[in-house]
């Protein structure tokens, strides 16, 4: 397996003197095709700045961050957009959609910006919402989707064009567990089809559909864990 | 930037820009409002003002020029056109400037003998009803003349003095001049005039012109056709007004783009506001692949949109206003017209600058927007403010060398220099704004708690603040300029007066006969003034024959004149100046304060009142010239200075001599007297009132005194400090309402946790007063200091005069009535906004 986002003994500090924060310490971490990798751990742990430097958001202050062995740090501006405009993809907890424009037009929006002609963006963005089971509903705007709707559709937008990397924020945060469930579905699939994730996530529940677990204490990873071979055994009614 | 991504940004700021439907329907009005009023005004400018070819029909039909001035002792007009090239077509035409009393009012008219069919004059005149006159004692007349004489068609008009009656048959109208008093005879009608050329007498004064229209050639060029006769001068041709009218349109367009940078400052403010309530619109767009030029593509996009539909807006409601005042343009220009026009030059210039303006009110927050990390958009974070201070020395260092700018420029005369030592000082003082805010947010530890929110509140949304409080600076300063000039302007008037303040000018309603004006000088005597000096002073004239009368003069009479040595102007150009001579007595000189002198005048001394006429003892008396064209020759008249300041010469006498000396010198006086009467004291308003009322009871009779002969600018003092008020406070309520708006969540905060309405109220009112206040405070050296450099440059020693009264409404007034305005409008939010988070 080759390894898409690869961290290496990457640092993040905020701030300095008396206001110096290590939001980030020697975290080291491969994620390969395939895999799909949860984070968890307390509030202010790291795990939102690690997800930053994974997709170029962010610049570390120490080590290396890098996907598809491209060296972040060795990217400009310019350059971290078009990656995130053709291999990585977010997902935030909510408000991932821009309101006014639909459905199919948030998730062309990275084929857009990158120069995709109209029809062709509008043709992958419907493949996409299709994928993620929201056939019929390009057209709506955020205002008239549900919350699981919109994740899903945040989700169609990260995954766009064939995108391999898919960074997840706690997209279930808002949702209640059934929807949840569903969008880790997606997750899932994605990874399963080729492409590769990191999931942050408080809930164990869905961090059980990752591969590995990584646990973040105070800026540190502290420990890994194996996620289940069944995740779905975690389904309400049923017994772990 | 690839077309798709184009369209992608574009389609997010269109599309975000309807869902801020409030926040765009206000930059929508910001730029909307100005072009409005651009538009109506030059639609209505261009429609009401003569082109050069209409101005030339009206002034002379169509004639290439007129003759209007030769040598009338030895050509007649018959001789003059003979002298004209062959071919060449010409009208003569008199023209009679008749006053006739009618029911106790003097009424002035145009009478003219012109053919309304005549190829050349014709088009100077309509006829409207009725026929024009064929037979010499019929008239067709304006409307204006049936209204005043309360005639009709087929009623009798008499005219003059000696009431020369006419038949009215027609009506008539000038298309160039609809405000004329126009009446129109047949050809020849006037020829009975005798001795009214160019005189003016009591039948009024007669003018002959001569029309010409010369074959193969127009304009000028024509009159370069004509043989060179020195007794032929007094052309009227065409005139460029280019010029003039390159100037209004230039002032025009500098106010409408001085206003539109007013609203621009507003509109940026709310342009930042919008950048921040979408600040996770810019992070979506940096986690989707989006570089900095695409978030700055959609705020330009924003501005130019809502720019365009502004212009747009504004546009249509300017062609609208335009059209519903068309019935009244006729009016309102006096002259026909014909339909109101709709320049295309005008419409797309109005769409250009409202959009331009919109877009560059976007620049700053768009760059400032496409510079936020994307991580701290998704988190609505924005990045701290760069600090006030350097911003603000620069400022300061702007207002030096502004300063120094335009006092050069006004002492040399370099315009260029002027205006942008004014710009500097401007925006020097603008730029020191934010350094203001951020000072406000420092001394709220010390304020009362609402105030103190109020404070901390201004100076955490110091962005969009300082744009709001510029743009009310620049509103504020404009009363405090002009305020500045005017009250400086009437000190010099009363330092240097027309009249002293005990003197009253007398003109009674028959010059040429004081005597029969008796009645009127008594009574004014008896009633208001018991201890007056009344004294009667003339022009002196060389002249030979009959007197003229009143206002006329000619090649046989030649007013006296003396000039004062050469000096040198400030600009290097010598020049003299120089005063009517006139003759009075020892009562005038009494009336003139200048008693002592009476010695001087009996022993044929002139008594001078201008300091700049007389040349040490002596004044310089230009005598008659031997040939028309020459120079005079000058003869020196021993003299004596009286010129106390109490009166500077202009309504009365510069220099006096006694009627004995006047006859040695050769010279008459005029038959024609003014009247100067001296109070015992100065004269009080209700003496002033009095005397009115006396001279209103003698037709044609009138007073003057020293409150006549200066104008104050009181009308325009206090309609520029309104206006200016009116806009501050609109300019601060958008502000403070934006600044509430980002507030929301403090302010449900406030209610969650127990604060009353009042709170509220006071943390908005204060708000509003915090920031007029801080308009105010930068207004008023902003206002006053330019002028006061310029004032300073050109009138050495007028005094300067601070304007208190609109210093105190800038300061005090307008920020108090700001804040009870904010705190009686404002609204309390219900506390469940503070459940749902901000996006």
């Amino acid at each position: 397996m080759t390894a898409v986002l690869e961290l290496r003994n990457a640092t993040r500090v905020f701030g300095s003197g008396h206001t110096e924060v290590d939001a980030l310490v020697d975290a080291s971490l491969v994620v390969d095709t395939g895999e799909l990798i949860a984070v968890m751990g307390p509030s202010g742990s790291g795990k939102t700045t690690l997800l930053s430097l994974a997709g170029g958001l962010d610049y570390p202050t120490g080590g290396s961050v890098l996907v598809h062995g491209a060296d972040l740090a060795d990217l400009s501006m310019a350059e971290l957009a078009k990656l995130r405009r053709h291999h990585v993809g977010y997902v935030f907890q909510q408000f991932n959609l821009i309101e006014g424009l639909t459905a199919a037009e948030n998730v062309a929006l990275p084929l857009e910006l990158d120069g995709v002609a109209r029809r062709p963006a509008r043709a992958a963005a419907r493949a996409a919402l299709a994928a993620v089971e929201l056939d019929g509903l390009e057209d709506r705007v955020p205002q008239d989707l549900s919350g699981g709707e919109q994740q899903r559709v945040a989700i169609a937008r990260a995954i766009v064009g064939e995108r391999s990397l898919l960074l997840a924020d706690e997209p279930t945060g808002a949702l209640d567990s059934l929807t949840g469930e569903n969008v880790l579905r997606l997750l899932r699939r994605h990874c399963d089809g080729g492409g590769a994730g990191v999931l942050v996530t408080h809930d164990a529940r869905f961090a059980a559909w990752a591969n590995r677990i990584v646990f973040l204490r105070d800026g540190r990873i502290v420990d890994e864990a194996a996620g289940l071979d069944d995740p779905a055994a975690l389904l309400p009614g049923s017994t772990p | 930037m690839s077309l798709a991504a184009r369209r992608a940004t574009t389609r997010i700021a269109w599309r975000q820009a309807k869902l801020a439907k409030w926040r765009s329907l206000l930059i929508v009005a910001m730029i909307g409002l100005p072009i409005t009023a651009l538009v109506a005004a030059g639609i209505i400018a261009v429609t009401i003002t003569p082109s050069p070819e209409e101005r030339a029909l009206g002034e002379r039909g169509n004639a290439d020029f007129t003759i209007h001035t030769w040598d009338k002792s030895s050509l007649t007009a018959d001789d003059v056109v003979a002298l004209l090239p062959p071919g060449s077509e010409a009208v003569v035409r008199r023209s009679w400037y008749v006053d006739t009393v009618v029911g106790g009012t003097l009424r002035s008219a145009l009478i003219a003998d012109a053919a309304i069919d005549d190829p050349l004059l014709g088009p100077m005149y309509r006829l409207v009803s009725g026929r024009a006159a064929e037979a010499l004692d019929e008239i067709a007349v304006s409307p204006r003349v049936l209204e005043q004489f309360s005639v009709s068609i087929g009623d009798r008009i008499s005219l003059g003095p000696e009431a020369r009656t006419f038949r009215i048959v027609g009506e008539v109208i000038a298309p160039e001049r609809l405000r004329e008093s126009l009446g129109l005879v047949a050809p020849g009608a006037l020829d009975d005039l005798d001795g009214l050329d160019d005189f003016r007498g009591e039948m009024g004064w007669a003018v002959t012109e001569i029309f010409v229209n010369v074959p193969g050639v127009t304009g000028w060029h024509a009159i370069a056709m004509l043989p060179q006769d020195d007794r032929i001068g007094g052309f009227g041709g065409e005139t460029d007004e280019s010029g003039l009218e390159l100037a209004i349109t230039g002032i025009a367009l500098g106010v409408a783009a001085l206003v539109l940078i007013e609203t621009g400052l507003v509109a940026a403010a709310a342009f930042v506001v919008g950048a921040h309530r979408r600040l996770r619109t810019v992070g979506l767009i940096g986690a989707a692949g989006g570089e900095p030029r695409h978030v700055r593509h959609v705020l330009l996009t924003t501005g130019a949109v809502l720019g365009l539909v502004g212009s747009l807006t504004g546009i249509a409601a300017g062609i609208g206003i335009a059209w519903l005042v068309s019935p009244h343009l006729d009016r309102l220009a006096g002259r026909i017209t014909g339909g109101t026009e709709y320049p295309l030059v005008l419409l797309i210039g109005a769409l250009l600058l409202g959009t331009i303006a919109a877009t560059l009110a976007a620049l700053a927050p768009a760059r400032a927007a496409s510079r936020i990390a994307t991580v701290d958009a998704l988190d609505g974070r924005t990045p701290a403010p760069r600090p006030p201070g350097r911003l603000a020395r620069r400022g300061l260092v702007a207002v030096a060398l502004g300063s120094v700018a335009t006092v050069w420029g006004t002492a040399t005369g370099h315009d260029p220099v002027l205006t942008s030592g004014l710009v500097a000082v401007l925006i020097g003082f603008l730029v020191t704004i934010p350094l203001l805010v951020a000072g406000v947010g420092r001394m709220a530890t010390r304020l009362p708690l609402s105030l103190r929110i109020a404070a901390r509140d201004t100076a955490r949304h110091g962005r969009r603040t300082s744009g709001a409080v510029a743009a009310a600076v620049v509103a504020l300063a404009v009363p405090v300029m002009v305020a500045t000039i005017t009250l400086s302007n009437d000190a010099r008037h009363y330092a240097e007066p027309m009249l002293a303040d005990d003197q009253l000018l007398v003109d009674v309603p028959d010059p040429t006969s004081i005597e029969d004006s008796e009645p009127f000088l008594e009574e004014l005597e008896s009633e208001v003034f018991p201890e007056a000096t009344l004294a009667t002073f003339a022009v002196a004239f060389f002249g030979e024959g009959p007197d003229p009368g009143p206002g006329g003069y000619g090649d046989e009479w030649y007013p006296a004149s003396v000039t004062g040595p050469l000096r040198q102007g400030d600009d290097g150009s010598a020049g003299a100046t120089g005063a009517m001579l006139h003759v009075g007595d020892a009562d005038l000189l009494g009336a003139l304060h200048a008693e002592a002198y009476a010695d001087d005048l009996v022993a044929g001394r002139a008594v001078v009142f201008d300091a700049e006429v007389i040349d040490g003892e002596i004044v310089h008396l230009e005598e008659r010239p031997s040939e028309a064209g020459t120079w005079p020759d000058r003869m020196d008249l021993p003299a004596v200075n009286a010129d106390a300041g109490l009166f500077r010469p202009g309504y009365l006498p510069g220099v006096v001599i006694s009627p004995e000396r006047a006859a040695e010198l050769g010279l008459h006086r005029a038959s024609w007297e003014e009247i100067l009467l001296r109070a015992a004291g100065p004269i009080t308003h209700d003496q002033l009132e009095r005397a009115r009322a006396v001279a209103a009871r003698y037709p044609g009779a009138h007073v003057t005194a020293l409150a006549d002969t200066i104008h104050g600018d009181n009308a325009l003092r206090n309609g520029a400090l309104a206006l200016a008020a009116a806009s501050a406070l609109a300019i601060v309520g958008v502000a403070v309402a934006l600044v509430s708006a980002e507030s929301r969540r403090d302010h449900a905060i406030l209610t969650a946790v127990g604060a009353g309405p009042g709170t509220r109220r006071k943390v908005v009112g204060g708000s509003a007063l915090l920031l007029a206040g801080l308009a105010g405070v930068v207004a008023v050296p902003t206002g006053f200091i330019p002028v006061t450099l310029i004032q300073s440059a050109t009138n050495e020693g007028y005094p300067i005069i601070v304007p208190w009264f609109a210093v105190a409404v800038v300061i005090v007034g307008v920020p108090v009535v700001a804040g009870l305005i904010a705190a009686a409008v404002s609204r309390r939010p219900p506390a469940a906004r503070l459940l749902r988070p901000i996006a």
